[in-house]
């Protein structure tokens, strides 16, 4: 047998008939969109939202101060941060299993040895999330490597940012004062001071970069982070 | 009339929300998305539904593609999935199965001269022997002598390293040559 026989013998094979996929992968895009419509209504409404605030805040008070970079996060030291009214809870996506999250990423998704198999897990379209305990800590992860920034951080005077390395990489912790996240692309405020008003570290592992949020304490926040292989 | 639209461009495209683009995509890749899936499910309707699914999942995870890398492995390793969930769900284990006698190879009006030169015999004990294989053996040995994909689309739709499919197929072939009694 060689290669030549078994290349002659595709042309064998019993494959189904090629028929037109396009009808129906362009009926079914289409019967999709009203979801998205609504969706992009949310967007527009929560980017409307975001706009009305940076104009709610005199350019002078919001300069931003300084930053640091993360590969596909940018967290900015504001002078004062907006006004915005606690928003609902922050939705996470769409809950999977961690095989499926294996088997579907385009990242190899890590998980901590500390921690164990988070209770809820899910893909919000950007960001892998993993839940642990009713909302306790978060973890998001985020194939950063590559992309333009995606979150943003911003935090006043009164937050304390401390420089780290987790697993020989780079890293940020946020304590103390507010801060707030933002959806870069859309620019869409996530108020974080209901939903967490907790601590937070982000730090980057090989492509991406992750997010840990709980009340944790510095030491316990690195320990957590470089379990995550 | 200008020339025909590349892939890249295609896809910057439909990216930006133009379904005629992303239908050229579909009717480019369609029948070697269709063929993968049967090669993985095993049965034509799965491989229908799994690259129809395929073209889906890959047009919504567009946002996410790298611009400027191929396309075709990329949605063949989609697609690839779609059939593979399917399979595993309906519990089967896929085979081969040669067209019927009198039928010309792949359809068309006459075989190929590298077709022609296999007989009929030789035909239904290779695909004997395949089917004899492992899962995984056949499954490479199909899609890259079959559908005649390189060794990183192979890859893709294994959803392996590319240096994985070249030890893997070597051992494969080793175990089809045993199967056919062939010595190694």
């Amino acid at each position: 047998m060689n290669e030549r026989e078994l290349r002659a013998l595709g042309a064998w094979i019993d494959f189904p008939e090629e028929r037109d996929l396009a009808p129906a992968v362009r009926a079914r895009l289409r019967s999709a969109r009203p979801r998205r419509r609504r969706a992009l209504v949310l967007v527009l409404a929560a980017a409307l939202l975001a706009i009305a605030v940076a104009f709610a805040v005199p350019p002078a008070r919001s300069g931003i101060l300084r930053f640091f970079h993360l590969q596909g996060a940018t967290i900015e030291l504001v002078d004062k941060l907006p006004e915005v009214k606690p928003s609902t809870p922050l939705d996470l996506g769409n809950p999977l299993t961690l095989a499926e999250a294996r088997r579907t990423m385009r990242f190899r998704p890590l998980t901590s040895s500390l921690l164990g198999a988070p209770d809820r897990i899910s893909w919000d379209g950007h960001q892998l999330w993993y839940v642990y305990g009713h909302n306790r800590l978060l973890v998001a992860q985020l194939l950063a490597s590559g992309v333009p920034v995606y979150i943003k951080k911003a935090f006043e005077p009164g937050t304390r940012i401390t420089p780290v390395v987790v697993n020989g990489q780079t890293g940020f912790f946020l304590s103390g004062a507010r801060h707030f996240l933002y959806m870069a692309p859309t620019r869409i405020v996530l108020d974080e001071r209901i939903r967490l008003a907790r601590n937070t570290l982000l730090w980057e592992h090989g492509p991406l970069t992750l997010r840990l949020e709980g009340d944790l304490s510095l030491a316990e926040a690195l320990r957590i982070a470089r379990s995550f292989r | 009339m200008g020339r025909p639209l590349d892939d890249r461009e295609l896809v910057a495209r439909a990216k930006r929300g133009d379904a005629d683009a992303y239908e050229e995509l579909v009717h480019a890749y369609q029948g070697i998305a269709l063929r993968t899936a049967y090669l993985i499910a095993g049965n034509a309707a799965d491989a229908e539904e799994a690259a129809q699914d395929g073209f889906l999942k890959a047009h919504r995870a567009l946002w996410r593609f790298r611009p400027g890398a191929p396309f075709k492995p990329w949605l063949l390793r989609i697609v690839a999935n779609e059939a593979r969930n399917r399979r595993r769900s309906a519990g089967r284990q896929a085979a081969l199965a040669l067209q019927a006698a009198g039928e010309a190879a792949s359809g068309d009006a006459a075989p190929s001269p590298e077709a022609a030169l296999l007989g009929e015999e030789r035909r239904e004990e290779l695909v004997a022997a395949l089917n004899r294989l492992s899962e995984a053996d056949r499954e490479t040995i199909a899609l890259r002598y079959f559908l005649d994909l390189s060794e990183a689309e192979t890859a893709a739709a294994l959803g392996v390293r590319p240096g994985t499919v070249k030890s893997r197929l070597s051992r494969a072939l080793e175990r089809l040559r045993a199967e056919l009694g062939e010595g190694v």
